[in-house]
This record gives C-alpha cells, structure tokens and sequence, in this order.
C-alpha cells in the first residue's frame, strides 16, 4: 500500500475510527478475513422498498348492501325457477358385457342432459331414478344393440322405445369421422347423450344446415358432418319437444 | 533512503503507517459480516456505507502533492517518484470506489422515501365503502409526492414505475366508486378484479428496485476489489 497516500486518509481514518466504535465493535476481527458474505450481497439486501411493499395486498371490498339485495333477489328467482322446472325421470340400466366405467357413464350422462347448453334449456330437469325412470337409459355392450330393434345396428347408439340406448364402442372410442375432425371423446358422450335422448324428446334426424355451421345435434354425426363443424349441443331451432308438449 | 524518508521537512511525509487506509478497509469488512435480517440492522448498515462515503470524502485530495525540493529529491531518487505514482494510483481507485458507494447509498436514501411512503397508507383486510374515497386520496398523494421528489439519477426509473403504479391503484379505487354509485353488478365485480391487478402492480416496484439494487452492488464489489 502507498505509504504517501496515508496522509490523505489520516484524518479520515482517525475520524472513522472515533465515530464507528460501534460498527467495528461488532466484529472488530475482520481486517482481512475472508468472509462468506461479499459486498454486493450484503448491499443487495438493504432496500426497504421490496419488503414494505409485500405487505400491501388488495383489501376485501365489504359488500354493499345493494349488491347483497341483488344477489339475494337472483337467488330467489333461481330458487323459483328451478322449483318450477318439469322433471322428466330416467332410470339407467345396462345389457350385455360392460367393460365401462358405469359410475362414470351414470354421472356424465347426467350433467350431459342438465348442461346448461342441452336439453336443459326447455326448462327440463333430467333426475335419475333407481326405477320407473320416464325413459331408461341403457349402456349396451355393441353385439347387443339389435336386441332392441331390428331398427338399431351394431355400430351406432340407437332410440327403441322408452329405451335410450348408448353403444359401449361409441361410448369408449367416438367414431373416426368424430375423431378425425378434431373431436373430444367428452364432447362426443355429450353428443350421443343428447342425440339419442333428443330422439326420445321426439326429434327425427337432421342434415346440416350449411357448411361450417354447427351441426343440429340431431344430425348423425357418427356418421358425417356433411360439412357442419361437430356440435354436442341441441340449437336454438331445436329447442321442442312432442314427448314433453313444449314449443312448436 | 532512511534520512529522507525520516525527514518531516522533506515534503514527504511517510512516517504515517497504512492503519488509516487498513480502517476504512476494515469498516467495510465488518460491514460485510453484519448481520441483516432485521429492519434495524439493516439501517445499521445503511448507515455505516453512508459514515464510510464521508470517511473516504473527508480525507486530503492533496495528499499526493509534494513541495519542490520534494520534487527535487525525486528526480534523483526513483523510489520516491514511484511512491508518488502509487499514491495518485490509490487516490484514483479509491475515488472511483466512493463514487460507486455515493450511487448506491443515494439509491438506497430514495428507496428509503418511497418505502415510508407506501408504509403510511392506511391498512387494513378488508374496507367498508365509507373509506373507499380515502383510498383513492391517500394513493393520489403518495403518487404526487413520489413525482415531485428529486431522485438520483440511478432511482429514476423506479420512480416512474412507483408514481404509475402508485397513480393506477388510487384509479382503480375510483373506478370501484364508481361502480358503487351505479349499483352495476358487471362493473362492480370487473372493477374489483382490476383493483386487485392493480395492487399486484406494486410488485413491479420491488422486482425494479430489487434489479437496480443488485446492478450498483456489484459494480461496487467490483470497485471495491480493484481499491483494496
């Protein structure tokens, strides 16, 4: 170290030395000695901004007593509503081989028939009973189908009657026309559902209405799309039911 | 060598030892091994730097200044032009050092105003609509002042970024009044998701500082090894 250049912090040293009593008495040993800790980390560390602004989170917003007379006013006339929906009973049933996940086929043909998008919207609610249901709802193993209908085949869902019946080959795989346009398996139950209870409903099938407009759900669309983008959902047009004595 | 190095008068003055150099050396040493995990500790430290810029400003800028017969002896003698040499040397580095801690210890007196500022608002879980109004005045101020106070030139940026954001959350509460005032469900549920992105907002403050502070750190390391 320069020699010389003592002069210059003579003073200062002196004076750092009488005014840091305080900060060398907390490690007067360190003159030299390495340290796990660098400069830079240790400067790093000190702005208070980051820790003071971690505290500060968005409120709660109390509600207003209009918004919580709003809200009590929707739910009563949702509550309404609901009470005065028809109910229309199914019971479900399976034949043949199931390899199916029943509880699976029970829950998610449920939500099928009370989505918001479905059949629902003719201010239906669809409950399941253990017996007597207003239709029957039948998972069948494919070499079963026939039995219900000379009218029904082997390779698609069918409507015989009071039944409603799913094929377990479409149920577990959709069809390749289904599945080479880019459809889920989920939307295609929902389409199967919906199509074959619309059958029930009293709809007959469909053809598409124009290219890339989304199909009728009573169009077979296991079959061709004819042009239609796929569609799990009954439209507007189709919003009637003779079984039921709605619309039309 | 020894008569002249020895001599007070000689206008060399190198009986002083290098303890005083070694004290700054070690202010910083043990400034590095503290503790700081608290708040007060931190402010410990934040003052030492500041005590350490001082310390290194109040020594002679002169000190490497000799008289002339000094200067005679070292056009005969090289050691003692060297030695000289080495002094302006150290006075540079040491200089440099200590503008690179000014810039660090300005930022960090900035960050310190703009953290009391946002401490002061007033906190709480959760607000009644009575004190909505006064969200929107208290954020309102802490943005305006946080605009007119003068920042060092390395706190610019975060400045900004604290008056925007501070100027976004006291707006997202006027827009929440307003969606009160009309009893708008939409509005109402829309302004309170936005009021909420706005508070997120703040985290952008400490991700900024936090990025500055790291930069001015290191070059500080780095003038502090190249000093010492």
């Amino acid at each position: 170290m320069c020699m010389m250049c003592s002069v210059a912090y003579a003073t200062a040293g002196v004076g750092l030395l009488m005014t840091s009593g305080p900060l060398l008495a907390l490690n007067n040993d360190t003159a030299g000695n390495t340290s796990q800790k660098t400069l830079s980390a240790q400067v790093a560390s000190l702005p208070q901004a980051p820790g003071a602004l971690s505290n500060i989170k968005a409120p709660r917003l109390t509600e207003p007593k209009w918004l919580k007379d709003q809200n009590a006013a929707e739910a009563a006339a949702k509550a309404v509503q609901q009470a005065n929906r028809r109910v229309v009973t199914y019971d479900v049933t399976t034949k043949g081989v199931i390899t199916a996940n029943l509880a699976e086929f029970k829950a998610q043909a449920n939500a099928s028939l009370n989505d918001s998008r479905g059949w629902s919207r003719l201010g239906v609610t669809f409950q399941e009973v253990s017996s007597g249901g207003n239709f029957t709802l039948v998972l069948s193993e494919a070499s079963q189908m026939t039995s219900f209908s000379s009218g029904c085949g082997i390779d698609y869902s069918c409507r015989a009657g009071r039944y409603v019946i799913i094929n377990q080959d479409r149920w577990l795989g959709a069809t390749p026309s289904w599945n080479n346009a880019g459809g889920s398996l989920r939307d295609y139950r929902h389409m199967v559902v919906n199509h074959e209870t619309g059958h029930w409903l009293g709809h007959g099938h469909a053809s598409c209405s124009a290219a890339g407009q989304p199909a009728q759900v009573m169009q077979q669309q296991s079959i061709d799309l004819q042009g239609c983008a796929f569609n799990p959902w009954p439209t507007a047009s189709e919003l009637w039911s003779s079984q039921l004595g709605i619309g039309r | 060598m020894g008569t002249l190095h020895g001599a007070s008068n000689s206008g060399h003055n190198t009986n002083l030892t290098t303890a005083h150099i070694t004290a700054i050396h070690s202010s910083i040493d043990a400034l590095i091994d503290n503790p700081s995990a608290t708040d007060k500790e931190k402010a410990a430290i934040r003052t030492s730097l500041t005590e350490v810029s001082k310390a290194i400003d109040g020594g002679s800028h002169d000190v490497c200044q000799v008289n002339a017969f000094a200067q005679w002896q070292e056009s005969i003698i090289q050691s003692l032009k060297e030695e000289r040499e080495q002094c302006r040397a150290q006075v540079i580095k040491m200089t440099r050092f200590n503008e690179q801690l000014k810039r660090v210890v300005a930022f960090l007196q900035d960050d310190q105003a703009t953290a009391e500022q946002i401490t002061k608002l007033p906190q709480a879980d959760e607000f009644g609509d009575a004190v909505w109004q006064a969200q929107v005045t208290a954020w309102q101020s802490v943005s305006q002042t946080l605009q007119k106070r003068s920042a060092s030139q390395d706190y610019k940026a975060t400045q900004q970024l604290s008056v925007q954001t501070t100027k976004a959350v006291a707006d997202a509460w006027g827009v929440v009044i307003a969606a009160h005032a009309a009893k708008d469900k939409q509005k109402y549920t829309a302004a309170q998701n936005d009021l909420a992105e706005a508070y997120d907002g703040l985290d952008g403050i400490a991700i900024e500082t936090a990025k500055m502070m790291a930069e001015l750190a290191k070059e500080l390391e780095r003038e502090y090894k190249v000093a010492f």
